[in-house]
């Protein structure tokens, strides 16, 4: 739904982060616990990296900005006015019918 | 004089010319196609979307969360091990053993919390959930100001549009680039490699590689599973936003047959949608986009965002 360069920009910066993830996942995980120690803040980094490349192609999909957010906002104000105002005149309503009834 | 415009006469001059308004309204209730009815039944369709939308969100999240989790086995089997694995570290005088070296006895795999990714994340989540429910909260008043609030709900449609439509962006991001269960996979290279090694004649060879195979092949299932629920969950969202976004549209001509018509729709849509796979979802979020580029106003929508995002990619991240 993005621009498609965005998209696809983002779809490889994922795709690089994955291999490097894949890379030094697959090197950590037959290491043995020295190995690990020496790999473990380097692919911890890589998988941060690629949760945050996962997150940027998610966002290309998002439409919404703050300024609708704002936009919603004020809408709900008129909605709710719209209620009040209308309270408003079935309560006359109801006191014209009244007075008609009483022949006032 | 509209029936619209007086309405508004009215909300100006609330008060001066109440009596007179209220006649005029209380004439334009029989006339006007908006009754408490619709007006709830909006209300209703705009709550179920916002739950609809949390649960595409909590589908998301919770691929997240696998992509970056070990399988529980592995983490209990190297834990069963800290004993033995504590004799073997060694340590330099560079790198003397230190209070990590204990977690990483107890559970080398499982990630330490990254900072800054998991602000980012949970500031997107929170955002994503915020605005699903500023929608639904939108029509909150519907039903006591079903007379006078038409304009506002007409101006509400692009809003729903948006909604729906980034829902049907989400599902593309994950059809494009599917979640992948990182350390499932290192654990299965791990094994192929041992059974791999295994020499010939040993009794063990044959079993180890039928139990690797049975496992890739679950493993498979698990992983496409994962993209599959998530996308479902999106596209189900979008469903319910689609028939939303008609039913706010028709405000002032909707009968109550069009707003049996949309909900039954939005119900069977979803339905068709469970338990698909994940090509045919593919085909649907295809369609969906497809829908949307041929129609006009939708297309509007999608065209706002191309800007914005030629925007975004301007800005550092």
């Amino acid at each position: 739904m993005a621009e498609a360069a965005v998209l696809d920009r983002d779809m490889l910066v994922l795709r690089d982060a994955s291999n490097a993830v894949t890379e030094i996942d697959i090197r950590y995980r037959v290491g043995d616990i020295n190995v690990k120690r020496e790999l473990r803040d380097a692919r911890e980094q890589a998988f941060a990296a690629y949760s945050l490349a996962r997150l940027a192609l998610l966002r290309d999909g998002i439409l919404t900005t703050e300024k609708d957010l704002e936009d919603m906002r004020d809408l709900k104000r008129q909605i709710d006015e719209a209620g009040d105002t209308q309270d408003l005149i079935v309560a006359v309503l109801q006191l014209v019918q009244l007075f008609v009834k009483l022949g006032i | 004089m509209t029936l619209r415009s007086a309405a508004h006469e009215l909300q100006r001059f609330r008060y001066g010319r109440a009596i007179c308004t209220a006649l005029l309204l209380a004439c334009s209730v029989f006339v006007a196609g908006c009754t408490p009815d619709k007006a709830k039944a909006i209300m209703v369709s705009a709550n179920q979307f916002k739950v609809d939308a949390n649960k595409a969100i909590d589908a998301l999240e919770k691929m997240h969360r696998a992509e970056l989790s070990p399988p529980p086995e592995m983490v209990a089997n190297a834990s069963a091990a800290f004993a033995t694995e504590l004799f073997n570290l060694k340590p330099t005088p560079a790198k003397p053993l230190d209070f990590d070296d204990l977690s990483l006895l107890l559970d080398p795999y499982t990630l330490r919390p990254n900072p800054v990714a998991a602000r980012q994340w949970a500031e997107f989540i929170a955002s994503l959930r915020q605005q699903y429910a500023v929608l639904a909260a939108m029509y909150t008043s519907l039903e006591r100001g079903h007379m006078l609030a038409g304009d506002a709900v007409t101006a509400s449609v692009p809003h729903a549009e948006r909604l729906t439509a980034q829902l049907i962006g989400i599902a593309e991001g994950i059809v494009k680039a599917p979640p992948v269960l990182h350390m499932y996979r290192s654990d299965l290279v791990a094994e192929l490699r041992r059974v791999h090694a295994i020499p010939e004649g040993n009794a063990e060879r044959i079993g180890a590689a039928t139990r690797l195979r049975e496992r890739f092949i679950a493993f498979q299932k698990t992983e496409e599973e994962l993209a599959r629920t998530t996308v479902e969950q999106c596209l189900k969202a979008a469903a319910m936003g689609m028939e939303l976004r008609n039913m706010l549209k028709q405000y002032d001509q909707l009968t109550l047959d069009d707003i049996s018509f949309f909900a039954n729709r939005a119900f069977q849509t979803a339905s068709a949608l469970t338990g698909k796979d994940l090509t045919s979802l593919n085909g649907d979020v295809n369609e969906a986009i497809q829908l949307i580029n041929n129609d006009p106003i939708w297309k509007r929508v999608i065209n706002d965002q191309a800007l914005a995002s030629a925007a975004a990619a301007n800005r550092p991240r």
